[in-house]
């Protein structure tokens, strides 16, 4: 957790953050995969110098109280994001981080900052901590999730934890992949596909509600 | 091909499909949405398949000159 701007612990391999700009159901959803996929920093045993280390921005004066409501009763992972994401996740920190980032945008991050970045998850890693830069230089690996499905979040989420584990971060060879963009497509295509399920189950309970009726009598 | 010899072949398809798909992403839970559109391709992949089948064997038996057997009637009682 980052319970301040330039909170960060020092002599950390890389720097990550998770970038939410508003509560909603899709920013829960990425919490809870980060919550379930991503171990607690205690928990390695590697050296620091050799860990990536991902910050959740957590408002400062609640803190104590998430550690506290933690300890009383550990509930199940969507239950704990869903109260992180509207009650303790800090959103003018993570609304600071990218403007630091849009501050001096890369080309190409132009495109991203121009728009008014309201949907997200977005995952932002630096070699240092970057959370007080005013202007963020590249090379920075930015992973933005506005446009993936969030049943796609825990793939995309096992392959940034890939990708921060290449020799080049920034390549980005493990985040634009054809295999998470044909889960896109189909995750997309399942959508489309989802009125036929629900038609052929109204067809079904329309033919066998008549007949158990008629069976009945 | 009968009817039956397509639905089950449809099934088996949606199934391989449904199985590559969780080796393939096992983080993403194979849902109602998901399932459908595997049955979907099934009956599709079967469907093209056939044609293209009954398209090659038609493709044969001209370049042959040879034309199937007419089918026989069947006697009215």
């Amino acid at each position: 957790m980052l319970p301040a701007i330039g909170n960060e612990a020092i002599g950390y391999g890389l720097y990550s953050y998770a970038i939410l700009t508003t509560p909603s159901e899709r920013n829960t959803k990425f919490l809870v995969e980060v919550i379930k996929s991503i171990p607690g920093i205690k928990e390695a045993a590697a050296d620091l110098n050799r860990l990536n280390i991902f910050y959740i921005p957590i408002q400062e004066e609640q803190q104590p109280q998430f550690v506290k409501e933690l300890r009383a009763k550990p509930a199940n992972f969507t239950v704990l994001a869903d109260h992180f994401g509207t009650s303790f996740y800090d959103f003018r920190m993570a609304r600071a981080i990218l403007d630091h980032l849009c501050g001096l945008p890369p080309d190409t991050m132009k495109a991203l900052c121009r728009t008014d970045l309201s949907r997200g998850p977005y995952i932002f890693t630096y070699a240092t901590p970057a959370s007080r830069l005013n202007a963020v230089p590249p090379p920075y690996l930015f992973v933005d999730l506005s446009k993936v499905d969030p049943r796609a979040f825990g793939e995309v989420l096992s392959a940034f934890r890939e990708q921060v584990k290449r020799d080049d971060v920034t390549d980005r060879a493990r985040i634009d992949t054809l295999r998470l963009k044909i889960l896109q497509i189909a995750l997309t295509a399942s959508d489309w596909v989802e009125p036929i399920e629900n038609g052929v189950q109204h067809l079904v309970s329309e033919i066998v509600h008549p007949a158990a009726a008629a069976s009945d009598k | 091909m009968s009817k039956i010899a397509l639905t089950v072949f449809s099934i088996l398809l949606a199934v391989a499909y449904g199985v590559a798909f969780s080796q393939t992403y096992p983080d993403v839970a194979v849902t109602g949405g998901l399932a459908t559109l595997f049955a979907v391709l099934g009956i599709a992949t079967v469907l093209v398949a056939f044609g293209v089948f009954k398209l090659l064997v038609w493709g044969a038996s001209r370049k042959t000159g040879r034309r199937a057997a007419p089918r026989r009637r069947r006697r009215r009682a």
